[in-house]
């Protein structure tokens, strides 16, 4: 068809299509670039995120580990919350900070401060944690709430979660609250339930409190 | 015929398979032809990533090295089933990729800047404190590793570590817990208990013939030889070869004149020197003329040290008076060499020598000739020296040709022959070997029961015990395993159904001592004379307390107030014991500070390692994980 036009009048023809078009073409792009723009940038942000909490998460696992056990450094202390906080304020939509909340919650363990470690179990609970986490940060907000003397709260929550992998784990945590509540045939059924469904000898402990239990039989 | 295909590929449909494959091209480039071609042959792919042929060859290789070196000198090639290593191997290898693929899925990342931080900080690549580029190399070569890989390890390694310490650290335990298994752990309990031994009622029992043949019979399958084979062999031994070679006089008195010459060589010569050097202030010209005006000034009588301290511009020998030390050929520039040794003792040169320094007026301050040994010194050492020398070429030359000749003959006769080697002839042998050296070497079992060799008969390609032996074979006998006949093995089935019959008996009495427990009989009336053993306080790690029955003791109800409670344990030996239990001690305990910090410690290790373990089954369990 353009053959049929002399240069003035593609020329013309030119124009008047890009009068129709030219601010839908430009918009197009222009919403195009900042698409792809936004994008590398959002997943440039996400892995700087990533980097950075993994840095403040290596230096926390270092100052945690002299901060528990037998040598309680107070300095060491001081830092591992620090950094834990910086997770949890900065990085909080990261895996980092419901790692550093769990440490910190067995830290405060250590401190004899229950309360402080079931704030930060509930802060790992409602951030979105994978499953697994999610049934770990239960169970141990659920022995807490036990030694705290709620055993029947205890229960519900542990009742609540999905098992997962954590079938033994999960029934000899029952068993153990039933027994603080002095309900022995259920104690004893849940240790069997977890005993039952344990690789062969690889809980000692579980054994030891089940076979405690075999008094009441006779 | 190009006409007729030039004019076939005008055609449309010429033109849209070209498309076709043009667009296929442009899509999925090369690799879509070439992976159609070539399909996956990974070991394993783990939720749709593959697992390299590569590094499970690698993983192999590096757990049969560890493996051989925890095993030592008497390595047992039996162990090292190449099937179940490369399984063991592979099964590490699909939880690794795993728990990399959780650690990446919740967004976990240890940067490159993390892992070059983590390089230089590594002891292992340090030379003197300091990161060194060549040692962390040879490291990595010495592992198999390049760089590149060495990094993707560090990363998988570290991000899966992170996730485990969330694991590991986290756990804890609370005090109430904590008192709970402390307590039960420190548990102790009353017992009383006899034995009825095996070895009085075995005395008793019989076994027919006719039992045997029956049990025999039905069990045939299951007693089988093991495979085995015997082989002949040549040996090649090094020492030999030297007992067979003489050194002669006309190789010493060579070996001698090489040695003198060398010695020659290696003259020493102490000198100094003044320098003049060509630099940006001072051109060729500008050196030369100083040079020229220095050697006159030590022809007027100056002292060379004084000349050199003053005007040298070699400041490190300036200082010693142009002192450059006791030096042997090839030290310096061959023009200053050159002048060196064409000095008399105590001579400087008498124009300045040019090197690419500059000017150099040199003087020999001293000759030091080392002593060269005489002939009847040196020729001991020459002898030996000698004689390692030959034999070893002897050997290596000797070496190929066995390995030419026994290629090439079917059996061991030529080779024999050729090289004047006995042939030796082993008994049959399974494959853990057997008291000989020869079929004790792994290496030679390992090819004796080679699939390829048993078949054809042919002879093996040297293998090389040490540095100076080396070993071709052929087997010559191969035994498949066979079921055993009954005379071979009715000795251990009478000791099974002997076994058998005793633990039978045992049961009965046992049974029968039980019931009369239960109608309140004392354990004293129904030990019927046997001995009653009366433990108080008994603990769980209590030594000298049989295992069996520690364990029989801790799982007994306890008994209720006035009354027992008891069972028949099976003994290791094959023994029945009749056990009681009194009482059961729930002592208060009283836990110092360290106990508890350091038990609770312990504990919460142990319960972050379940954690853990969990975890992992429950991630391979749910992972899609293919094996080829």
């Amino acid at each position: 068809m353009a053959e049929l036009r002399t240069e003035e009048e593609q020329v013309q023809a030119l124009k008047s299509w890009w009068d129709e078009n030219g601010k839908s073409l430009i918009l197009g792009i222009a919403v195009a670039l900042a698409a792809v723009l936004g994008w590398k940038g959002w997943q440039q942000h996400e892995s700087v995120q990533a980097e950075n909490g993994s840095i403040l998460y290596q230096n926390l696992l270092d100052s945690v580990v002299g901060a528990i056990g037998p040598q309680q450094d107070e300095a060491k202390l001081a830092t591992a919350n620090h950094l834990s906080g910086q997770l949890k304020a900065d990085y909080d939509d990261t895996a980092y900070a419901n790692y550093a909340a769990l440490i910190m919650a067995r830290v405060a363990v250590e401190q004899g401060e229950l309360d402080k470690a079931l704030t930060e179990l509930d802060w790992v609970l409602a951030h979105q944690p994978t499953e697994s986490i999610f049934v770990l940060a239960s169970m141990r907000k659920a022995r807490i709430i036990a030694d705290q003397g709620d055993a029947d709260k205890a229960l519900t929550i542990i009742n609540s979660v999905p098992v997962a992998g954590y079938v033994v784990s999960i029934n000899e945590l029952k068993g153990d609250i039933y027994l603080a509540k002095g309900e022995i045939a259920q104690a004893k059924s849940a240790y069997e339930t977890a005993l039952n469904a344990s690789t062969a000898n690889n809980r000692p402990l579980l054994e030891m409190k089940l076979n405690d239990l075999a008094a009441q039989e006779s | 015929m190009l006409q007729s295909i030039r004019d076939n590929s005008q055609g449309i449909i010429a033109k849209i398979i070209v498309g076709l494959i043009a667009v296929t091209f442009a899509l999925f480039g090369v690799e879509s032809l070439v992976s159609l071609t070539a399909g996956s042959n990974s070991p394993a792919t783990v939720n749709g990533e593959e697992i390299s042929q590569q590094d499970l060859i690698q993983g192999v290789q590096l757990q049969k090295r560890q493996m051989l070196s925890q095993m030592g000198e008497d390595a047992d090639p039996a162990l090292l089933d190449d099937n179940l290593i490369s399984n063991m191997v592979l099964e590490g290898l699909i939880e690794q990729s795993v728990l990399v693929q959780s650690a990446t899925d919740q967004g976990l990342s240890f940067s490159d800047a993390m892992i070059d931080q983590l390089i230089l900080t590594t002891p292992d690549f340090q030379q003197d404190g300091q990161f060194n580029r060549a040692q962390f190399e040879a490291v990595l070569r010495n592992a198999g590793l390049t760089p590149m890989m060495y990094r993707n390890l560090v990363r998988k390694e570290k991000v899966t570590e992170q996730e485990r310490a969330a694991f590991m650290l986290s756990a804890f335990t609370l005090p109430s817990e904590l008192k709970t298994i402390a307590q039960l752990d420190s548990q102790t309990r009353d017992l009383r208990y006899f034995t009825l031994p095996a070895e009085s009622v075995r005395a008793s029992i019989e076994v027919s013939d006719e039992e045997i043949a029956d049990y025999f019979d039905k069990h045939r399958t299951e007693f089988l030889t093991d495979e085995q084979v015997a082989i002949e062999y040549l040996l090649l031994e090094r020492d030999v070869l030297a007992s067979e070679i003489t050194v002669t006089d006309e190789q010493l008195q060579n070996a001698y004149q090489l040695l003198v010459d060398t010695f020659q060589a290696q003259e020493l010569r102490h000198s100094a020197h003044i320098l003049v050097a060509i630099s940006d202030e001072q051109d060729d010209a500008a050196a030369k003329a100083k040079a020229d005006a220095l050697v006159e000034r030590l022809a007027a009588g100056e002292a060379f040290e004084a000349l050199a301290k003053a005007e040298s511009d070699d400041p490190a020998s300036a200082e010693m008076g142009g002192d450059l030390g006791v030096n042997a050929k090839g030290v310096f520039s061959s023009e200053f060499e050159g002048a060196l040794f064409a000095l008399e003792k105590g001579q400087t040169t008498s124009t300045p020598i040019r090197t690419e320094f500059g000017y150099h007026i040199i003087k020999l301050i001293d000759v030091e000739e080392t002593e060269t040994p005489t002939f009847a010194e040196a020729k001991a050492d020459l002898e030996n020296d000698l004689l390692t020398q030959l034999s070893e070429e002897a050997y290596v030359a000797q070496l190929e040709r066995l390995a030419d000749i026994s290629f090439s003959s079917g059996d061991l006769v030529e080779p024999s022959e050729t090289l004047e080697l006995e042939i030796h002839k082993t008994d049959l042998f399974a494959r853990s070997g057997d008291e000989d050296e020869i079929t004790a070497n792994p290496k030679v079992l390992s090819v004796a029961f080679d699939g390829e060799l048993i078949k054809e008969g042919l002879n093996s390609t040297p293998i090389e015990l040490d540095s100076g032996r080396a070993v071709v074979l052929r087997v010559v006998q191969h035994e498949l395993p066979r079921e055993k006949t009954i005379d071979e093995v009715s000795a251990n089935i009478k000791d099974t159904l002997i076994d058998e019959k005793v633990s039978q008996a045992l049961t009965a009495q046992a049974d029968g001592i039980i019931a009369k427990l239960k109608q309140g009989e004392s354990l004293e009336n129904v030990a019927s004379g046997a001995t009653v053993m009366t433990l108080a306080g008994v603990a769980r790690s209590q030594q000298d307390l049989a295992q069996e029955l520690r364990t029989a003791a801790f799982k007994l109800p306890k008994p209720a107030a006035d009354s027992i409670s008891y069972t028949a344990v099976d003994m290791l030996d094959g023994s029945k014991s009749i056990l009681v239990l009194d009482n059961v001690i729930d002592a208060e305990i009283d836990l110092k500070p360290e106990e508890i910090s350091y038990m609770s410690m312990m504990l919460s290790n142990r319960k972050g390692q379940q954690d853990y373990q969990d975890y992992i089954t429950q991630l391979k369990e749910k992972a899609e994980v293919e094996r080829l």
